[in-house]
């Protein structure tokens, strides 16, 4: 199934939302379409729909329902994140250009977690899958004698 | 007449026993003035016999210390005697033992004193040539431990500017830390992330 997600942050806000949307199941009944409609966007609407086709569970079945939210749950929780440090603050418009310099490099799209170091100076570390890259100014040495 | 007879009787028998009895105590009398006699004889026996046993010992020592101080004498005169005679033949004896051995001797020095130079020349010989192995030997160790001590002279230098660079290395970061954020701009942050990808991306980390 690919990916919507764009960070980790996107991930939990979309988890939060599936789980009102759990609670709420016995109340709405056949209004279930527009429950759906009402919590998520229209993408992740289409995620959890294919999602629940993939995974060939009946949706409007509360039971198989609970139990698909369940499973779901566990397979975004386990989605690699991507984890990159940067020197600066950036703008929401340069973060948006960051994810493409990224996803122009992977095969799927693959979530961010962002965080922030000003010690790098400049460039990035990266964290994917237990590895660990450092392409940083911090890293570099400025001074040597060698 | 019957009635008399019996007490008479009765006395004349009491006093035949009482004659009995002190002739009995007579005789006890004069065998024990017998014993008395012979008991002083005894004595003045012993007594004369003790004295001339004491005088006979006495004069048994006198002669036989007059007998010892006559051998002492006599055995000191032949022992005068005999070490004289025996210190004039051990002199004659010394003086030619001497003779003999003083021409041995002066024989025996000429040899050695020979013998004792070319020993000295052959210890000559083989202490100088002991002598230059181990000044040989000495040069090494001294150009072995001078190699040693260069090597740890060069060994603490490397390390001191390492630690120095390392600090320097510290001291500098910290500053570009503090003062290049201000001197680096957002498009220059961003071309600095899309290297870093393109590293990444190089590096296989997002296989």
């Amino acid at each position: 199934m690919e990916n919507i997600f764009s960070t980790q942050d996107e991930i939990y806000t979309f988890i939060e939302k599936v789980e009102r949307l759990e609670k709420d199941i016995y109340k709405i009944g056949d209004a279930f379409g527009k429950t759906l409609n009402s919590y998520l966007s229209e993408t992740e609407k289409n995620y959890l729909m294919s999602y629940f086709v993939d995974a060939n569970i009946n949706y409007k079945d509360p039971e198989s329902f609970v139990k698909g939210i369940k499973f779901l749950r566990e397979y975004l929780i386990n989605i690699p994140i991507l984890t990159v440090h940067l020197a600066f603050m950036p703008s929401f418009e340069l973060l948006g250009r960051m994810f493409s310099y990224i996803n122009e490099s992977t095969t799927e799209k693959v979530p961010l977690k962002i965080k922030y170091d000003p010690s790098l100076i400049a460039g990035a570390t990266f964290e994917y899958k237990g590895v660990f890259k450092d392409f940083s100014i911090k890293k570099q040495n400025l001074y040597s004698n060698k | 007449m019957n009635n008399n007879f019996l007490p008479l009787l009765i006395t004349s028998f009491d006093l035949l026993i009482l004659i009995l009895i002190l002739f009995y105590w007579g005789f006890l009398l004069l065998k024990e003035k017998k014993l008395n006699a012979r008991k002083r004889k005894i004595n003045e026996e012993y007594t004369e016999i003790v004295k001339k046993a004491h005088d006979k010992a006495n004069r048994i020592i006198e002669k036989s210390e007059y007998i010892s101080k006559a051998l002492e004498e006599s055995a000191n005169q032949t022992f005068l005697e005999v070490l004289d005679g025996l210190k004039s033949s051990s002199t004659n004896f010394y003086s030619r033992i001497e003779q003999k051995y003083e021409q041995q001797n002066l024989d025996v020095i000429n040899q050695v004193s020979h013998k004792n130079s070319k020993d000295l020349e052959e210890f000559s010989k083989i202490y100088r040539q002991n002598l230059s192995v181990m000044q040989e030997d000495m040069k090494k160790t001294i150009n072995k431990e001078l190699e040693s001590s260069v090597e740890e002279v060069k060994k603490y230098k490397q390390e001191k500017l390492d630690n120095i660079d390392s600090m320097l290395h510290e001291k500098i970061n910290a500053l570009a830390t503090k003062l290049l954020p201000d001197f680096i701009s957002i498009s220059d942050h961003e071309e600095m992330f899309k290297k870093a990808v393109e590293e990444a991306k190089k590096e296989g980390l997002f296989n």
